[in-house]
């Protein structure tokens, strides 16, 4: 069979010593990076492009790949230990990791992540490898009305996914939007809201924001206040990260359904590891019998995220491979390092360059399996290296943030990027309005216009054209349904708990 | 005081939403939904981020009503974020100007002073300590090309 052989010579040259070698440095500067809170794959991936200048591709594109979704695994750590992500894609994470690692189950938070990670790369793989061909003619025949839906749809989830009123997240997911369309807008050339400054006209830098939104709101909130949050090395011992029957049992359908979610999503440009991460999320909050759960401690709103990072990260080759369309920042970093070597990504990659595309899968089996095997036991050292007396290790993170959004594109303004979005998290945490919402409505905002444009040319002007396509009308029903139950869900939760939940983000006052 | 709160929380929104829905729509040509101008989104957006804003701040008299609002003034820590805050700026201002060591130093001592009590050594070894890895991992590991120290003379 065609695909035996594809998998025969991909492990052929993904089981060389070099690809080896360099899939190791990968995947462990990777969970390195995505551990410390501050850098991202997008700051490390750009740092460490010129190193593979010297490699040869397909060795270059696995270290990349391996930094890349190595991350992912990494990026939970700091979620679940300091309620600061480690990427993006892991700021769901924090919602259910941090409470249960209050509850002294950080370990068995860290090791439940560490195997969703696995699944859902293993998924993720199987995905890529079976589907890669189908799943990227089917995505080409969305049109830009149908990703119109589905990030409308991802948004409503994303804001549903909060334990706080529904409102705020909506709210935030608006601010967010309006928060990206600060720069030159695309389509028409105009710079809005720029007020003369040329340094915005790309608009805030993602990351900037990010770590300022999160990273910095987070240690203003925390340093002197009054909790512990050094953790002791004691905490962790390698018995207790073992998980509870009841841990597995509650874990595997989330992990698988979200792999599945993951999946889809990685494949979607312009929706990568961060919406399937809320996204399943929000799915499993749905799904569970106990809701409440969700947001103090739940296993499933642990593995759920991960599974569909991970699931995500290794899906958004698809259409970065055979059809050259970058999913995201990211990917368009390693279509980069593809055209250094002058390999031009498309649907002819597959068919002219089997072994870089197999053996590029292949690594994906190796490094995630060198991921697991490095995370379980190291998981001590990961720990050790966030169990610096807090008063120590906060001036280094705020250092990692800063450098880190300095760096990628060496513009100071990018620091001060930083410097008013952390001012505006931690006023937006006084006022108990969530952040994550914000994040995902800046991220998919710009595409949400571009689609909603494009899809209103395409059908010149006639609204109802949009929703007579076949899938779009299933998703604006699913966007619909979705906030109704969810309308619905919080009114009848209203009567039996009438106190508002304090998001477990960190409570400011004193 | 919870309800003064949300109410506060809503009204800002509502007014930020209205702000940018008015300033937006007198500079951007709005179009219409059928060929969208760069006008378009902010003042859509704008006028729904006031909309829930002051569902939101309504939503806080109803809470008050039945009698879910706790009255409990919260205690707004001031310094801290000043000094945080400070602390990323000092790194935005001195990067450009002195280069990568002293931004680092600098920020690193600023983002001490947050912490009581205030430890002079311990500030001054821990910019040390951190300038050093600072250098080890951005500069020497991840070769950034960061000028290191611009002497301004």
């Amino acid at each position: 069979m065609d695909i035996l052989q594809n998998i025969a010579l991909g492990l052929g040259v993904a089981l060389t010593a070099i690809n080896l070698l360099w899939c190791l440095i990968g995947v462990f500067l990777g969970t390195l990076i995505g551990v410390l809170p501050g850098l991202g794959p997008l700051a490390a991936i750009s740092m460490l492009f010129p190193i593979t200048y010297h490699l040869e591709p397909t060795t270059a594109m696995i270290m990349l790949a391996g930094i890349y979704y190595g991350t992912a695994y990494g990026g939970s750590t700091a979620s679940i230990l300091l309620n600061i992500p480690g990427t993006t894609s892991s700021a769901v994470t924090c919602l259910d990791g941090y409470p249960m690692s209050k509850q002294g189950r950080a370990g068995v938070a860290l090791a439940m992540t560490a195997v969703a990670s696995f699944l859902g790369g293993v998924v993720g793989i199987v995905v890529l490898s079976v589907f890669a061909p189908a799943v990227a003619s089917w995505a080409l025949s969305f049109g830009s009305a149908e990703y119109f839906f589905v990030m409308v749809l991802g948004l409503v989830a994303a804001s549903t996914v909060t334990d706080g009123s529904v409102i705020k997240g909506l709210a935030m997911v608006v601010l967010g939007i309006l928060l990206a369309t600060v720069g030159m807008d695309p389509q028409s050339g105009v710079s809005r809201f720029t007020f003369g400054s040329l340094s915005v006209l790309d608009g805030f830098s993602i990351a900037a924001l990010a770590m300022g939104l999160f990273g910095i709101a987070e240690i203003i909130v925390s340093v002197r206040s009054g909790e512990d949050r050094t953790l002791s090395s004691k905490d962790i011992t390698l018995r207790s990260l073992i998980p509870t029957r009841d841990d597995l049992r509650r874990s595997w359908w989330p992990m698988l359904r979200s792999s599945s979610i993951g999946s889809v999503f990685g494949t979607l440009p312009g929706t990568g590891p961060t919406v399937a991460a809320f996204v399943s999320y929000g799915v499993e909050k749905r799904l569970a019998d106990e809701p409440e759960r969700f947001g103090k401690g739940a296993i499933e709103g642990v593995v759920a995220p991960e599974s569909a990072n991970n699931a995500a990260d290794q899906t958004a080759f698809i259409p970065t491979l055979t059809l050259g369309v970058p999913g995201s920042a990211t990917m368009a970093l390693m279509i980069g390092a593809l055209m250094v070597h002058g390999i031009h990504p498309g649907p002819n990659l597959v068919s002219e360059q089997p072994t870089l595309f197999w053996g590029l899968v292949m690594s994906f089996w190796v490094g995630n399996v060198l991921l697991v095997i490095l995370n379980l036991p190291l998981i001590g050292l990961w720990v050790r290296l966030l169990t610096v007396p807090y008063r120590i290790l906060y001036p280094a993170i705020i250092i990692f943030i800063c450098v880190g959004a300095y760096s990628v594109r060496y513009s100071s303004f990018d620091v001060m990027v930083v410097f008013g979005f952390g001012f505006l998290g931690y006023v937006m945490r006084l006022f108990r309005m969530p952040a994550a919402p914000l994040l995902l409505g800046f991220v998919l905002g710009p595409l949400i216009e571009q689609h909603f444009r494009r899809a209103m040319v395409l059908a010149r002007g006639d609204l109802t054209a949009l929703v007579e396509r076949p899938i779009s009308a299933v998703l604006l029903s699913i966007t619909i349904l979705l906030l109704i139950w969810t309308f619905w869900s919080h009114r009848r939760q209203r009567r039996h708990v009438p106190q508002e939940q304090a998001l477990p983000a960190g409570d400011v006052d004193d | 005081m919870l309800d003064r709160r949300e109410l506060t929380g809503g009204l800002l929104l509502a007014a930020v939403g209205a702000i940018v829905a008015i300033y937006g729509g007198t500079h951007y040509a709005m179009g219409s939904v059928i060929s969208m101008g760069p006008g378009m989104v902010p003042v859509s957006m704008g006028v729904l981020l006031a909309v829930f804003g002051l569902i939101n701040a309504v939503g806080a008299y109803s809470a008050l009503s039945r009698g879910h609002a706790e009255p409990v003034l919260p205690k707004v820590k001031i310094a801290v974020p000043l000094v945080i805050l400070a602390s990323v700026l000092a790194f935005a201002i001195l990067i450009g100007s002195l280069g990568l060591l002293p931004a680092v130093a600098g920020s690193v001592i600023v983002a001490t002073l947050a912490e009581r009590p205030i430890r002079p050594l311990l500030s001054l070894k821990l910019a040390a300590g951190v300038t050093v890895m600072a250098w080890l991992i951005f500069v020497v590991a991840m070769r950034l090309t960061i000028p290191l120290v611009n002497w301004p003379f």
